[in-house]
């Protein structure tokens, strides 16, 4: 087995989204004198080691190593001829893959970009992504203007700097009243000729919380899906910040969203067509069993921001509530419908989710989503 | 196969650990390639095990690293003798001048050896194992990149630390904080699934030998039948043992929904799970559960 094949693999996973990079096929490639490499086995449990670092990465490495190991295997012959004579080169691996001759330049081109642009590696193909189930959904957003955007930056800084407020058990030299630092106070001790001066004392430091946003962009939402979206991003700079756009399924945004400009990002996203029924209900067990055991924690705020209005069953709504609740610090969820007046929450959905909730907010305006850093001061 | 990995598979079973074909390549790989090996998997398949049955197998020392959120370098890597360095300011008290008292407390007779360091300065190449990495901060994870990467340490006063053996790392996650993209990177990855149910009466069959085969092969039946359930909590391996340990206890009969409602608490440990799992349910599933189909 050439390197070039083990970089083709790597090549190939980085197009199903798995965010493998050059030091990963790097690996993969020095695993190989470790292994048989006739067998399948020891080549599968091989380079999944090397290529995946997520159990998500496993599905996919699953699903693209059979058909990758039947290409890897010698090819006949006359495909080795054909791929030279179309490649004009001499030291090209047999042209087994699908992927054309064309499989080993990309490759090389990729793992040199990757080298150099980091946040490259985030790319996904978004054609392989969706169904024509989820219909494509192309909108103005024209009722924010230009003014009022900018506007939403700006107020999103000062959120993320009043979130920054949660006190971390790592302690760190300073304050009066925390526990003695013995190291300095020694210190001090030697520089004093062993009189003790002054005790110094250590102090819990402020750390940013872990924050989980759930935000539904299916029909009944699309008003506000440019304006939740800029929420989301907004939150995407603070540090610990997972979110998840959900309608009938469940889509983890934090990949999609790192290292990016808001509005190319929100471009690609919105090709993905994120506008049909809502399952509220099954979207939050995919999150609970997917991502609730490693995201949620005591230090976890949850925001969702949906209308609750579900299409789906009450039961998976429940449970996850009930779930999500018990696991989390506070549960926020944000109703664009408070905005009138008249709304009371009567769909099925809200009602049942709603006694798993700490604080109801409208957060269909600035104005609304103001009151949230309140909220969140903890 | 590569025949090192048939080999890991016969050590690690000798040394009480029942590993399939994946688990071995990774520890293979690992070994031979000098690399720390991150695992990752729901809570109670192993994830600590592997790394001691890897040392016993090995005949290495193992070195446990607990994380947890706020551990520091004092805890994990070095301190100094506070005390015995307080004495001896006290014993040169008047005497010598603070330059010399400076150098001789903060030399190696003060310092005292946290995993980290006892990993690096171990004679014979030692298992190192991070339990728990995810729950340790980002500052820590930054410094065992560091580590990691060059098996060596500065101390301030002393200088630079190397190793004199690369120990074999192994790093568990449970996965409470996503960690770092370059953490992952420097590491090979393995994620451990449940055992299937064949694996899993056999490890129970070594644990504890104790336990009837019967009892075991119920536990294991019942437990792959409810890690299908959607469960927030489904059980593991460890729950699987109490389970059958619990069977053990109430008789030697047939397992019947009643006695398995009564020592469920051995294997389900949600009240939400628990609620749904009514003597009935147990029932159906214990009835459902005949070859792992359905």
């Amino acid at each position: 087995m050439t390197p070039e094949r083990v970089v083709d693999l790597g090549r190939r996973l980085r197009g199903e989204g798995v965010a493998c990079a050059l030091s990963e096929s790097t690996t993969a490639v020095a695993a190989l004198p470790h292994l048989d490499t006739e067998d399948v086995e020891d080549v599968r449990a091989g380079l999944r080691t090397a290529f995946c670092s997520s159990a998500a990465d496993l599905e996919i490495f699953e699903r693209c190593f059979p058909a990758w190991w039947r290409g890897a295997r010698p090819s006949s012959a006359v495909e080795d001829l054909l791929s030279k004579a179309a490649s004009g080169r001499g030291d090209r691996p047999a042209a087994g893959a699908p992927s054309g001759p064309d499989g080993l330049a990309a490759a090389r081109e990729d793992s040199g970009e990757r080298a150099t642009n980091e946040g490259d590696s985030r790319e996904r193909p978004i054609g392989a992504v969706y169904s024509a189930a989820h219909s494509l959904a192309r909108r103005s957003f024209a009722s924010i203007g230009d003014e009022e955007l900018r506007e939403v930056d700006a107020w999103l800084e000062r959120l993320m700097v009043r979130l920054s407020t949660r006190r971390s058990r790592r302690l760190e030299p300073g304050g009066r009243r925390g526990p003695i630092d013995v190291r300095r106070t020694l210190r001090s001790l030697v520089a004093h000729e062993g009189e003790l001066v002054r005790l110094a004392r250590r102090r819990r430091r402020h750390v940013p919380p872990q924050l989980v946003v759930l935000c539904d962009v299916s029909g009944s939402m699309e008003r506000y899906s440019r304006f939740l979206l800029r929420f989301l991003l907004g939150c995407g700079r603070a540090r610990d910040i997972q979110t998840f756009a959900f309608s009938t399924r469940l889509t983890h945004l934090t990949p999609w969203l790192a290292g990016e400009e808001i509005d190319p990002a929100l471009d690609r996203l919105r090709a993905r067509g994120w506008s049909s029924g809502t399952r509220i209900g099954e979207c939050l067990e995919t999150f609970v069993t997917r991502h609730g055991q490693r995201m949620l924690g005591r230090r976890t705020l949850v925001i969702i921001l949906s209308d609750g209005l579900d299409q789906g069953e009450v039961e998976p709504l429940r449970r996850a509530m009930g779930w999500i609740r018990r696991r989390a610090r506070r549960v926020i969820w944000l109703n664009p419908l408070l905005e009138s007046s008249r709304y009371a929450p009567e769909a099925r959905g809200m009602r049942t989710a709603l006694p798993y909730v700490d604080y109801f907010q409208s957060g269909h305006s600035l104005e609304a989503l103001r009151t949230l850093p309140g909220l969140l001061r903890l | 196969m590569q025949p090192d990995i048939a080999k890991i598979i016969e050590g690690l079973e000798a040394a009480g650990y029942i590993a399939d074909r994946g688990i071995a390549t990774a520890v293979h790989l690992g070994l031979a390639m000098e690399k720390p090996l991150l695992v990752e998997g729901a809570a109670g398949v192993g994830k600590t095990e592997i790394a001691k049955a890897v040392a016993t197998w090995l005949g290495a020392e193992l070195i446990r690293l607990q994380c947890y959120e706020g551990l520091d370098l004092p805890t994990a890597l070095y301190e100094w003798n506070y005390q015995k360095q307080l004495l001896h300011i006290r014993l040169q008290d008047g005497g010598g001048d603070a330059e010399a008292v400076q150098r001789t407390i903060f030399g190696p007779d003060f310092l005292l050896e946290r995993p980290l360091l006892r990993a690096i300065r171990c004679e014979t190449r030692p298992v190192l194992l991070i339990d728990e990495v995810d729950r340790a901060d980002e500052e820590f994870e930054a410094f065992l990149l560091e580590l990691l990467s060059d098996f060596q340490v500065s101390i301030p006063e002393l200088g630079t630390v190397e190793a004199r053996t690369r120990p074999v790392v192994v790093l568990t996650s449970n996965g409470t904080r996503e960690l770092s993209d370059a953490l992952r990177r420097r590491c090979l990855y393995l994620w451990i699934d449940y055992p299937d149910a064949a694996r899993e009466v056999e490890i129970l069959r070594r644990r504890r030998p104790d336990i009837a085969a019967e009892r075991a092969r119920e536990a294991v039946k019942l437990a792959q039948r409810l890690r299908r359930e959607r469960l927030a909590k489904p059980p593991g391996v460890a729950e699987t043992l109490d389970f059958a340990a619990a069977l053990e206890h109430l008789g030697p009969n047939p397992l019947r929904p009643a006695t398995a409602r009564d020592a469920i608490g051995a294997l389900v440990k949600d009240p939400n799970d628990l609620a749904g799992l009514t003597e009935e349910r147990l029932g159906e599933l214990l009835a459902s559960s005949g070859d792992g189909g359905s």
